[in-house]
């Protein structure tokens, strides 16, 4: 989703309007000293995705709606909702309106609208409950005052671990309490009872597949220009003037291929002779090593039993021995199974090879025995053996080529297969689990957050703050031995930035995820220095170009130098003591 | 001519010893470690026994979990050298033939001692068993065959419902139903042919037993080296000093013999004895490779395993030679580095795909030393799955 432009419409002709305000393709920059309304205008934005926001009175005095115009996929449509106390929203699309007026149905069309998938929840009173968007957009709007003393501070909080709920849904784990547990688990169990089955089926299909091709393999690409090769000299024959040398040349040349090829066999069994001549020599050693083991343990035990050695009875002077034999014997003779096996299959791979050799070596004998025919001058006789050959090698190739093509794209749906199956086993666990300490997912989503925590405190210039994040099953975050809660002032605010910002970057990392902006309203200036928030705007730049994300926020003091990519907003409206964002009419430029 | 002799002396030989008891000690607490390695054995089957005590209370004890609560069993083994031996019932009951039955007497036989148990340890006791390689006489059968069939009319069983609660418990006297109950835990085991002093069906049974607990196919002297360890863990666990104070755990560990002992010397991993345990093909146990099964378990393509299993032999082959050039020191360091890999990816703090991450640092790492010519990237994954299989094993 982009956003693309908002308009607050007035109420009346006196009523107070802004101009058309376009958002930055990376950032938006909205710029103005205190009191100019800047606020007004960031609350509108969330206010029209279904956020509840309480303006100030004069906001709901002078001012109509809001007009929020998005783009989502290829298609663009328009939010409106009207600034009033009770719930009056239309989504717009294709000049088709639909009207809201309650948030519950709002935030179902928006999450539909932007394929956010949500999962019935538990409420705090045990009941089920749907996610809103006031539970929601939280993560993605900060909101002046709690929202930088908090990790997440939604308007209201009436599901269970709101906060993990939400991230789980922002990030596509399955929720932590999900009301209809059972009914879902039934099915991810049928649909990875299916997975396995497709799983088997294409694994034997990729062995019967890779069996069909003759070894050594080639690639596509290969057998393509071999083709590619070999049309080219059925072409030159068919124009050629002086037919016999042609003919001649061309068979040389298929004979000559045909040697490479004989040769590359040899040379790879040579190659896994050897290295099964190498093995049996190993296998030998490794024997013999069984052997001494064998003795030194017997002589242990002779040691052992006189008492010379040691006279106290438990001295344990060769008890670790003892322990290690049977130990020391088993990976002895793992390392023979696994030379065994190895051999096996070179062995298999030998023969198949001795098999493709006798092959070719019959095809050059072939081949010869045409060139001779051509030699003695049995011209056009020679010429058509000599096509039809051509012909021959060729449709083999493209034979050889269309089932290696087949094979490469069986393996690409096979990983796919895969990583489905992955997602669902993944999806089962952190259903089951009650802590979804199996989900893989979870895990690494949480390693991955730490990670990039660590990048926003160092960018923040965050002192006093142990670097020895852990982030718990619920996102909670711990700094070292301290939480959240015991950190205050410009420390405090910091580390929220940091948790915000690594999570907004997970989320936008994935290019499916839908909400792709973050509102900072005024991220506290008299708590950080201007280096510092210069540092994490650049950074946030940096991120909305490189993940494609928006992020809009507004300062009185610090300034960003926007380039083309950005967009500055400035109040243009003439006001009583400064310039203003809302006002009557036109803008005063 | 012997010096002795020469000395006009007798040689050692010539003299008949006094006596050679002390001999025969030795055989029959040897047959008691091979009585308790039986039993130890029979934890591999994963049935209702977990632990087997030496020399704890009894000859030796064994504890089975049915319902979550312990149960007891104590054994006490008598053998005799003469094989036409048979017990009779003054030896086992210490009833007389023609006499009135005297307590002191019961309480002092054989049988007296092991009912003891019953009392002291009351619910927690499940049988009382007394194993020997001989026989016992009639008498002595026809008690044990009442008892197994719950009839208590005989006289010699009436005689001894009469003495129990005088020979054996003074204190707080029993009612004649509690002390039926007791005598039924009682149970006469004759003829144990491998408590025989020089015998060879122990080795046989035991040989059967590790033999289907071991992932690789073992020679016969190999499986005699492990039953010589086996029997060698329950001498050592009978020779250790037991302190006065001991938690349950520290018994455990100090007399007792678990699962954990026994596949610290039977030559099989953790997993392929679980895989054993619930039912797997025990040939697929013995003929694949530790890494041919774990790769395959986790759905690794042929192809896959046939790499990993080929970088192992070639690490194998690599630590085979080099570890007679190559520093101990710098040997010993990679081999500990490579371990760390294993266990971060064991702990799941790693996942495979990154281990090539973890290779390469370690490659780096190795630059300028000795071993760095030699190693290769694979050379070292084969390292890890070599510390893999060890730590499996």
């Amino acid at each position: 989703m982009v956003l693309l432009s908002v308009k607050i419409k007035p109420a009346g002709e006196q009523g107070w309007q802004s101009p058309m305000l376009v958002f930055g393709e990376e950032l938006t920059q909205l710029f103005g000293p205190n009191g100019c309304g800047k606020t007004p205008v960031l609350q509108s934005v969330a206010y029209a995705l279904g956020y509840p926001v309480t303006f100030r009175e004069d906001i709901y005095r002078h001012c109509e709606s809001v007009t929020l115009n998005l783009r989502a996929g290829d298609q663009e449509f328009c939010l409106e909702r009207r600034i009033d106390r009770d719930f009056d929203a239309k989504i717009i699309l294709e000049s088709e309106a639909e009207s809201f007026f309650d948030e519950k149905e709002y935030s179902r069309a928006l999450f539909d609208l932007f394929a956010v998938e949500c999962e019935v929840l538990t409420s705090t009173q045990n009941e089920p409950v749907r996610p809103y968007l006031a539970t929601f957009l939280p993560l993605f709007y900060l909101d002046q005052d709690t929202a930088y003393t908090n990790l997440y501070s939604p308007p209201a909080s009436f599901i269970r671990d709101q906060y993990a709920e939400m991230v789980r849904l922002a990030l596509g784990i399955p929720p932590k309490h999900s009301f209809d547990k059972k009914k879902i688990a039934i099915g991810k169990k049928r649909q990875l009872a299916e997975l396995d089955r497709a799983v088997v089926r294409k694994q034997s299909l990729l062995e019967n597949l890779v069996a069909e091709l003759p070894s050594p393999r080639r690639s596509f690409a290969e057998l393509q220009a071999d083709i590619e090769q070999i049309k080219e000299r059925i072409e030159a024959l068919k124009e050629s003037e002086s037919l016999s040398s042609d003919a001649d040349s061309a068979v040389s040349s298929m004979i000559y291929d045909r040697q490479r090829v004989a040769r590359e066999l040899t040379s790879e069994m040579r190659d896994l002779r050897m290295r099964a001549e190498g093995f049996i020599t190993i296998k030998e050693e490794i024997e013999t090593e069984i052997n001494t083991l064998s003795l030194n343990e017997s002589a242990r035990r002779l040691f052992s039993s006189f008492e010379d050695i040691c006279a106290k009875a438990e001295c344990g002077l060769f008890l670790t021995s003892a322990e290690s034999y049977a130990k020391n014997l088993l990976y002895l003779r793992d390392q023979v199974k696994d030379l065994d096996r190895n051999t096996q299959l070179q062995r298999a791979r030998v023969t198949e090879l001795e098999r493709r050799l006798s092959e070719v070596k019959e095809e050059i004998t072939g081949l010869e025995r045409k060139r001779e025919l051509i030699r003695s001058g049995e011209g056009i006789d020679g010429v058509i053996e000599t096509m039809t050959e051509l012909s021959r090698a060729m449709f083999a190739l493209q034979r050889e080529a269309d089932s290696v093509e087949q094979l490469e794209s069986e393996q690409r749906s096979y990983v796919e297969l895969l990583n489905e199956r992955d997602k669902v086993q993944n999806d089962l666990a952190s259903i089951g689990g009650a802590g979804g300490a199996s989900d893989i997912r979870l895990i690494e989503l949480r390693r991955d957050l730490r990670e990039r925590i660590l990048f926003w405190l160092d960018t923040l210039h965050t002192k006093n703050v142990s670097r020895e994040v852990r982030v718990d099953n619920d996102f909670g975050v711990q700094f070292g031995e301290e939480r959240i809660r015991q950190f205050k002032g410009s420390t405090l605010v910091r580390v929220i930035l940091a948790i915000r910002a690594a999570l907004f970057e997970l989320y936008t990392r994935d290019p499916s995820n839908r909400f792709r902006f973050f509102v900072l309203d005024t991220p506290r200036q008299q708590d950080i220095e201007a280096v510092d928030l210069g540092n994490f705007i650049t950074s946030l730049k940096d991120l909305a170009k490189r993940n494609g994300a928006q992020v809009i926020f507004s300062t009185t003091e610090y300034h960003f130098e926007c380039d083309a990519r950005d967009r500055e907003w400035v109040p243009q409206y003439n006001g009583l003591e400064q310039r203003m964002f809302l006002g009557v009419g036109k803008p005063n430029d | 001519m012997s010096k002795a002799a020469a000395n006009n002396g007798a040689g050692i030989h010539q003299v008949e010893p006094r006596e050679t008891a002390g001999r025969d000690t030795i055989a029959r607490y040897q047959a008691q470690f091979r009585a308790v390695a039986y039993e130890c054995l029979s934890i591999l089957a994963g049935n209702s026994i977990d632990r087997v005590y030496c020399d704890y209370h009894d000859d030796f004890v064994t504890r089975s979990q049915v319902t979550g609560e312990p149960i007891y069993h104590f054994y006490q083994v008598k053998t005799k050298g003469k094989r036409n031996h048979r017990w009779d019932k003054t030896h086992v009951f210490g009833l007389y033939k023609r006499k009135a039955p005297q307590p002191e007497k019961i309480a002092g036989s054989m049988a007296g001692k092991l009912l003891l148990h019953t009392i002291r340890f009351k619910n927690c006791c499940g049988s009382v068993v007394l194993l020997t390689n001989v026989h016992f006489d009639d008498d002595v059968e026809n008690i044990a065959e009442n008892l197994k069939g719950a009839d208590f009319a005989t006289k010699d069983i009436k005689d001894l419902i009469a003495n129990f609660n005088e020979a054996l418990v003074k204190d707080e006297p029993l009612d004649e139903e509690d002390i039926q109950r007791l005598l039924g835990k009682l149970q006469l085991v004759p003829g144990v042919t491998y408590l025989d002093p020089d015998d060879s069906d122990f080795h046989a049974l035991a040989r059967e037993a590790i033999y289907t607990y071991s992932e690789i196919d073992l020679q016969h002297t190999e499986c005699e080296e492990i039953i010589h360890d086996l029997v060698g863990l329950v001498e050592a666990k009978s020779f250790t000093k037991l302190l006065s104070e001991m938690s349950e755990d520290e018994l455990d560990d100090s007399v007792g013999i678990g699962i954990a002992d026994l596949l610290k010397i039977l030559s099989i991993s953790k997993g392929a004895y679980d895989r054993l345990l619930q039912g797997g093909d025990p040939k697929a146990v013995k003929n694949a490779s530790i890494i041919q099964r774990k790769l395959s378990d986790a759905d690794a393509t042929p192809e896959m395993i046939e790499f990993c299993s080929g970088a192992k032999v070639k690490w194998d082959i690599w630590y085979r030679e080099k570890r007679h050039f190559l520093p101990e020191y710098d040997l010993n360091l990679l081999m500990q580095e490579l371990s760390s890999i294993n266990n971060m990816l064991a702990r799941n703090q790693i996942s495979f795909p990154h281990v090539d991450e973890q290779i390469t640092k370690l490659m780096t790492a190795l630059k300028g030393k000795q071993l760095h010519a030699s190693l290769s990237k694979e050379l070292l994954l084969g390292g890890v799955l070599a510390a893999l299989v060890r730590g499996e094993s």
